[in-house]
Order: structure tokens, then sequence, then C-alpha cells
């Protein structure tokens, strides 16, 4: 009886400790891993939500712009008014205020991700009017698909569909879509 | 053999051995010290970073809402209302980020224009690039800001410290 209570009161043994400490390290790491998957889990959300907004936006840019504008134009006649570094016009458009071109491509500087789409045309008035400026080239959106990132394809009588596609580095997609009635256009 | 172990055991620790762990104790002190100051720095300019973000999108939001165009101004220590120019200033990115940062212990240089200006339909008429630092960390930020839908993007800036920030030096960070 007195040798257990010496025992008891000699405390824990090397072996005991180290499988506590051991134990113990792997449950807060297990704890650490599930509160930083959650944690990049909100932060890819949130970027879902600020994207899909941005995409939207993009879309919404494109259809005022097409709705200011007399029509398509066929860049063969009517030339862009900025330099496209090789970039693919994807949509032209002839308005009052001169020609509106959206091309799509590789970024002129390392900050922008993917490929992107850029505008080409004369800038906006403090209303959002077509101003009568010299035009400005400027990225419009970025993290576009390599292949078919920007699209505006016929769908129907005067209804012209446009579509983005959106890929990001960590496996993150998303798809936008638009049908803008161009009407008599 | 019994007495050989209780002499060990009651005679404490030598000075050498005292000398020893306070040295270790410092070292490791003067570690963690460091290396929370380092970290607290760029935590000062991710946050400035961010706040400065959402003051842009806070402006844009408030132009799109009320229909009124408004204008912006970058200061030391974040965004302000304009000094100058005829247009209104955009009070909710300036509420937004109303926790400004201590202009000493973050520094903004920028090639914005003094008034970056928001159109009543949502579109940023101006665009730039912000470079945000602290002391204590080599961490340089970078936002770029284009027009017109006024899309930000920050990332790593790799130009010189001096002159006027260039949208080149600004690369894509993969950890943002």
């Amino acid at each position: 009886m007195k040798a257990i209570a010496k025992a008891n009161a000699r405390g824990f043994s090397l072996v005991e400790l180290l499988l506590a400490l051991l134990i113990g390290c792997s449950l807060s790491g297990l704890l650490l891993q599930a509160v930083l998957a959650e944690l990049t889990s909100g932060q890819r959300f949130a970027r879902v939500l600020r994207e899909r907004a941005v995409a939207r936006r993009t879309l919404e840019l494109v259809r005022g712009d097409l709705l200011q504008a007399r029509g398509l134009a066929d860049p063969a006649a009517l030339a862009p008014a900025c330099n496209l570094a090789g970039r693919s016009v994807v949509l032209h458009l002839d308005t009052a205020s001169g020609p509106i071109t959206y091309s799509l491509g590789k970024p002129a500087e390392p900050i922008w991700r993917g490929q992107v789409l850029m505008r080409c045309g004369p800038a906006y008035g403090l209303h959002g009017e077509l101003g009568s400026g010299a035009a400005q080239n400027r990225v419009v959106l970025d993290a576009l698909a390599a292949s078919a990132g920007f699209r505006a394809q016929p769908a129907g009588a005067g209804v012209l569909q446009l579509e983005l596609a959106q890929a990001w580095a960590d496996g993150g997609r998303l798809s936008s879509r638009l049908p803008v009635a161009i009407g008599a256009n | 053999m019994r007495r050989f172990e209780q002499s060990q055991a009651s005679s404490g620790f030598s000075l050498a051995e005292l000398l020893v762990a306070v040295a270790v104790l410092g070292l490791l002190t003067s570690l963690a010290i460091d290396g929370g100051q380092r970290s607290l720095a760029r935590m000062r300019v991710e946050a400035a970073s961010r706040r400065l973000g959402v003051g842009l999108e806070a402006a844009r939001r408030q132009a799109q809402s009320h229909g009124q165009p408004c204008a912006l101004e970058l200061g030391a220590s974040g965004w302000s209302e304009p000094s100058g120019g005829s247009l209104a200033g955009c009070l909710a990115a300036v509420v937004a980020s109303s926790e400004q940062q201590d202009s000493d212990a973050v520094t903004l240089q920028h090639n914005l224009p003094g008034a970056l200006r928001f159109s009543s339909n949502g579109l940023i008429l101006d665009g730039g690039t912000v470079v945000i630092a602290a002391p204590g960390t080599e961490l340089r930020r970078c936002l770029v800001v284009s027009l017109p839908l006024g899309v930000s993007r920050l990332g790593r800036y790799t130009g010189p410290l001096d002159g006027p920030p260039s949208s080149s030096a600004c690369l894509a960070d993969g950890a943002l």
C-alpha cells in the first residue's frame, strides 16, 4: 500500500508525458488544419461572390456599349482605335463616338492573371455617357479562360448572348452569361 | 547510491547551467519579439491594402446608389474628400475606411490623380497604382485600379523604393 502511494507521488513517467504530448500535438494539428481549411473555403467563397459581381458588371458594361452602338462592325472595314498587341477581337462596335473594340488575350502587365478582356474605346463621362476624347485601351476583367473566355454570339432573332468564362490557378471556375436584345441593330 | 542521487537532486543548478538557460531564453525571446514585430508590420500593410480596396468599392456603390458622381483623394492616412474640384466627396468611402492607418506606421505612394472620380452609374473614371509599405517589413503591397469598372488587384511590389509607382512592377501574388 505504501509502495503504491509512493509510486503515485512520483508523478508521470517520461513515456507517459511524451505520449500525452504526442496526442495533444496531433489533436491541435487536426484542429488547426480544420480551422485553416474553413478559412480557405470562406475566402474562396468570398472571392467567388466578389468575382461574380464583377463579371456581372462587365457584361452590363458591354451591354451598355452595345445599346449605344450603331451596330456591330467589321475590324477590316473600321479599324480599332488602339494597338491590340496581338489580342484577338471578340466584339467590335461602331458608335457615334468612335469604334469600341473588346479584345481577348495576354495582359501587358504582370498583375493580371490569365487572359484579359480589354476595352478600347472612348472614355466615359460623369454620368456614364461616351465621351469624345481619345480612345483608351484598358483591362476590364482578368482570369478569363484561355479558350472562349468571352463570347458574343447570336442567340435567336435580334438577341446577342454575351458569355464570360473565368478560371483561377486554384481550380476555381465561373461562368456568366447575359442575353442582350439588340433589336434593329 | 541513494545518498549520491539525493545529494545531486538537492544541489540545484550550477551557475553555468543557469547562465546557459538564461542565454537560451534571451535568444528565444529576442527571436520571438523580432518575428512578432515583423509579423505586426506585415499585418499593418495587409490591413491598409484591404482598407483601400474596401473604400474604393464603397465609393463606387455610393455613386451608383445615389445616382450622383463623387470623388476621392488619397492622402497619407487613406481616403479623404478631395480638397479641390467641383465634385462632392464619396463620404461612404471615407466612413468605410475611417479606421485610418497611422501615417507613421504605413506609407502610401501612388500615381492616382488628385481626385479619383466615380460616375453616377458606378464606373471609375481614373485609375492608377498605389504602393503600401511599412517599416519593419520588406513586404510592399501594390493595388492596381483599372477603369472603367474599377477592378482592383492586390500584388507584391518589386519596383524601386523611391519614385512614382509603376504597375509593371506590381506582380500577382499566388498567396492572395
